[in-house]
């Protein structure tokens, strides 16, 4: 066991409506690394994602998580009304960033090519501008560990090579769960496969 | 705290047409309530009626905000990067206080440029119930706190006129003592004490008792200064501190109590007007269901503090304007504080 995870979970178990989905789960991952967790449809990969993030009780004989997580869940929801800078400018300030909230969100619409959208309400986006909105929103604040639910979805080829270069750029450790076949295996290597055996990275 | 957490809000509390609405409406109200012909002695209390409808929309519009930002994912996010619940609530708190001083503040213009007529009394008078209290002792009950300077006005009928020697007058226990004179108008000025009470209690002394004077109970007022339109800042200030507690009553009702936003903004509502109901002759309730629970609504009541006074409005509002004592003033925010304290923490989304 290394001393310098980010994240570490051991004994994991996955419930959703009072079903346990799989148990005896083992997540290991560096500062800076990247991990793929792979799994069908309904497997509990969001469930896991969702579950590691805090915003849903997880069982586990052991989890050490940082206390800042950026996350971006596979349905995003967003105030269509809002504009992209300015929505991201009240997300830093709502993690805090005071002074600096500004350039965080720039830094965040910079990351996924999305400047050109930044005074663009919201609801004017396509599917695959708001899912880059909705990675750029996990990224933004610089947290330790980001999770990113299915990130591949929607998004064309330039989105997803923004989301390549993003992880390849970034110095935080990203989980990514997505279903095997989604072109994820390229952005990182898979380090669970839900239903199958566990594997550390 | 952050402007770029306040602004989402006041610019969501503004919508894209609130701000021409408000200045319009608050201009429509002051026509409608200080039209020199329909009511010039009433028409602060109907403007000040009209412009309490700006703070009730805006509950509702906070309540509202509050539930599109759960629907937009943002209760989400504050869970993933306000973990310990203390920015966005602060937020909630201060937003909606700056928007009802702004909206408050721009409804203290459009009365200055009314046209009244000169000649408007300075003052109002208003029915008082007097009781016997003994033999020649009578109390007069304003049922609430009375404002400073009020004077009980009183006309009594005389059997015959005092004779010589004779100086009825009426009396209190306090010491003060004021001459009756036959064909005049008795005039009783509370005292501090009570004005506060709202209770005034006076006896006949044996010389007017002597000359066969009756007071004429249905004829007794209670006369108070009318606010002026320069008083308006202060009176729409009042409105501020009475509505400012129940924006933190709603988010205490959607953050912990897991309540929709419209829901709780109506809650808010209900025990502001609660606070603000001033039952003068409180009704005899039956012994029924419907009537227990009107003894629990009216027994509700007199937990709260009485800040009618702040709350005032509309028809004879003077009576009650400024009645509200500094301990209820106090305990009346210290609610809307302890109501904001308990809205901060973590909280995990739905």
């Amino acid at each position: 066991m290394r001393l310098d995870s980010v994240l570490r979970c051991e004994g994991l178990a996955i419930e959703r409506g009072g079903r346990t989905l799989a148990t005896g789960l083992t997540l290991d991952l560096a500062p800076g690394a990247r991990g793929l967790v792979l799994g069908a449809n309904g497997s509990g990969k969001s469930t896991l994602a969702a579950g590691l993030c805090g915003l849903l009780p997880l069982r586990a004989a052991r989890l050490e998580r940082p206390a800042r997580i950026g996350y971006a869940p596979q349905e995003p929801d967003f105030p269509g009304a809002r504009r992209c800078r300015e929505y991201l400018r009240e997300l830093a300030a709502l993690g805090g960033a005071g002074r600096s909230a500004a350039a965080q969100a720039d830094a965040a619409l910079r990351l996924f090519a999305l400047e050109e959208m930044s005074r663009h309400r919201i609801s004017e986006l396509s599917r695959g501008w708001r899912q880059r909105l909705n990675l750029a929103r996990a990224w933004l604040g610089r947290p330790a560990l980001v999770i990113l639910d299915e990130p591949q979805t929607a998004l064309d080829p330039d989105g997803f090579a923004a989301l390549g270069r993003a992880l390849i750029l970034a110095d935080q450790a990203v989980l990514l769960v997505a279903p095997p076949g989604a072109g994820c295996e390229a952005l990182a290597p898979p380090i669970l496969r839900l239903g199958q055996e566990t594997a550390t990275r | 705290m952050s402007l770029s957490l306040l602004l989402p809000w006041l610019r969501a509390f503004a919508g894209r047409r609130a701000w021409i609405a408000l200045p319009v409406g608050a201009l429509l109200a002051a026509l409608l309530a200080l039209d020199p012909v329909l009511g010039p002695e009433d028409g602060l209390g109907s403007y000040l009626a009209y412009a309490a409808l700006f703070p009730a929309v805006l509950l509702l519009r906070f309540g509202a905000l509050l539930d599109a930002r759960r629907r937009d994912g943002l209760e989400l996010e504050e869970a993933l990067r306000d973990p310990a619940g203390r920015r966005a609530p602060l937020a909630a708190v201060l937003a909606p206080a700056a928007a009802l001083a702004a909206g408050l503040a721009l409804c203290a213009i459009p009365p200055t440029f009314a046209n009244l007529p000169p000649g408007i009394a300075e003052t109002a008078r208003h029915p008082v119930r007097i009781s016997a209290a003994g033999e020649g002792e009578f109390r007069a009950d304003a049922g609430g706190g009375l404002p400073r300077g009020s004077t009980l006005l009183l006309a009594f009928e005389w059997e015959r006129p005092p004779q010589e020697g004779e100086q009825p007058a009426l009396f209190a226990t306090d010491g003060r003592e004021v001459a009756l004179v036959p064909g005049t108008l008795a005039r009783w000025p509370a005292s501090a004490n009570e004005a506060r009470r709202g209770v005034l209690e006076w006896g006949i002394n044996s010389d007017a008792r002597a000359a066969g004077v009756t007071l004429l109970r249905s004829m007794a007022r209670i006369e108070v200064g009318r606010p002026r339109r320069g008083d308006l800042p202060r009176l729409l200030a009042r409105q501020f501190l009475f509505f400012w507690p129940l924006f933190p009553l709603v988010l205490l009702l959607v953050r912990r109590g897991r309540s929709g936003g419209l829901l709780a903004a109506c809650a808010a509502l209900a025990l502001g007007g609660l606070a603000a109901a001033d039952p003068r002759d409180p009704p005899d309730l039956p012994s029924s269901p419907a009537g227990w629970i009107g003894r629990a609504v009216l027994e509700l009541k007199d937990l709260l503090p009485d800040v009618r006074g702040l709350a005032a409005a509309g028809r004879g509002f003077e009576l009650r304007s400024g009645t509200t004592s500094t301990a209820a003033l106090a305990a009346w925010l210290g609610l809307g504080v302890v109501l904001a304290l308990a809205a901060f923490g973590r909280r995990r989304p739905r």
